[in-house]
């Protein structure tokens, strides 16, 4: 079969997920990445100090094609809030 | 000369874009090009993203890759995280063609498709594909006792990501004695930095931690030297937290850019250093004036 036992843990933690079973951190995470595209905010600030290294400014995601990819995989949250 | 798709991911760009900086300095003097690919999303998250639903993690590293495909240039990742996201899921859709018909059924959604036409590399490999060039170019030698820390993202799953053996890597210790520093062998030099467990209960970690900061210190090590954001975090800030809470060290760390940055010949500034939560000037002009 070649099955691996950590991709079988890793199904698990899916069907928690699905069964509403799941630390708020990663909920947050895969929310902010549905949101913006990124797994954390996006802010002025963080602009402003990636001047100071003489850095971009970050491009942006297309977070559309982000959202259209989620929701064609029924995503178990809402637009953007927990199931 | 090299060109890569540069792939910044979230950690390093929005949270330490200090780490960016040197990464960016030590390329370019480095002769290896890079270009910001453009559009991407997080990787995703290997652990968070793949534990809440598979298929989303897969799929939207498959559209990432579509988006380097297009501009046809390999993706060189900074951070041990998307190199394994990313890696990973092009070798599973390349070795599942079933699978990757399905990904790129929801792929012509967003008017992509995955081809698997280019590789993914993280910037310690790409690094040490030019170590002759670092041998020739490193203009300052660091000559101090280092604890190299790999990392879990970088090494596994390695019958997909085959950055080296995962069970005795060396490429990382030839990359800091190629600048002058000596590689030791620690005990724990392996274990988790346990960023993966901080996103669901912070205090677990602090063992951890404590286990790994007390074989450094013990092993003589004047700092340590990691290959990925989430690990610099751990034992940058890590130290701060557990010198807040119980036990106080004070081991430099740096991620591998920033160390060949200084044998290059950039300054403490350029490179950020005085963002670190760790006293990084100690070491400095310890080993460097």
């Amino acid at each position: 079969m070649n099955v691996k036992v950590s991709h079988i843990i890793m199904l698990l933690k899916n069907i928690a997920v699905e069964r509403g079973k799941a630390p708020n951190g990663l909920l947050d995470e895969v929310n902010s990445i549905f949101k913006t595209g990124r797994s954390m905010p996006l802010s002025p600030a963080i602009d402003k100090r990636r001047a100071a290294f003489s850095l971009p400014p970050l491009p942006s995601v297309d977070v559309e094609e982000v959202r259209i990819l989620m929701r064609k995989l029924k995503l178990p949250f809402n637009e953007g809030g927990k199931k | 000369m090299t060109s890569y798709s540069l792939f910044l991911g979230c950690l390093i760009p929005l949270r330490f874009p200090f780490l960016e900086a040197s990464s960016r300095l030590v390329l370019d003097a480095l002769g290896v090009r890079c270009e910001v690919l453009e559009g991407a999303s997080c990787c995703p998250d290997p652990v968070g993203v793949q534990s809440v639903n598979f298929d989303v993690w897969l799929h939207l590293a498959a559209r990432n890759l579509a988006l380097a495909e297009e501009k046809e240039m390999d993706v060189l990742t900074l951070c041990s995280g998307c190199f394994e996201t990313l890696k990973t899921a092009r070798e599973i859709l390349l070795r599942n063609p079933d699978l990757m018909d399905k990904v790129n059924e929801a792929l012509k959604l967003v008017d992509r498709e995955f081809k698997g036409s280019v590789d993914v590399v993280h910037i310690v490999e790409a690094l040490y594909r030019v170590m002759d060039k670092i041998k020739g170019m490193a203009s300052t030698e660091i000559d101090a006792n280092v604890a190299v820390h790999y990392g879990c993202h970088l090494l596994r799953p390695s019958e997909y990501l085959r950055f080296d053996d995962p069970n005795n890597p060396t490429k990382m210790d030839e990359l800091v004695e190629a600048i002058g520093a000596r590689s030791l062998d620690y005990n724990y030099k392996h274990l988790c930095c346990g960023a993966a467990v901080s996103n669901i209960k912070r205090e677990l970690v602090y063992p951890y931690l404590k286990w790994k900061l007390n074989s450094v210190a013990r092993s003589g090590a004047e700092c340590m030297v990691v290959a990925c954001p989430f690990c610099f975090m751990q034992y940058d800030i890590g130290q701060v937290e557990l010198g807040r809470k119980e036990e106080a060290f004070n081991i430099p760390v740096f991620y591998y850019p920033e160390m060949l940055g200084l044998a290059l010949g950039y300054s403490y500034r350029e490179l950020g250093l005085q963002m670190h939560k760790t006293n990084v000037s100690q070491f400095i002009k310890k080993h460097l004036f």
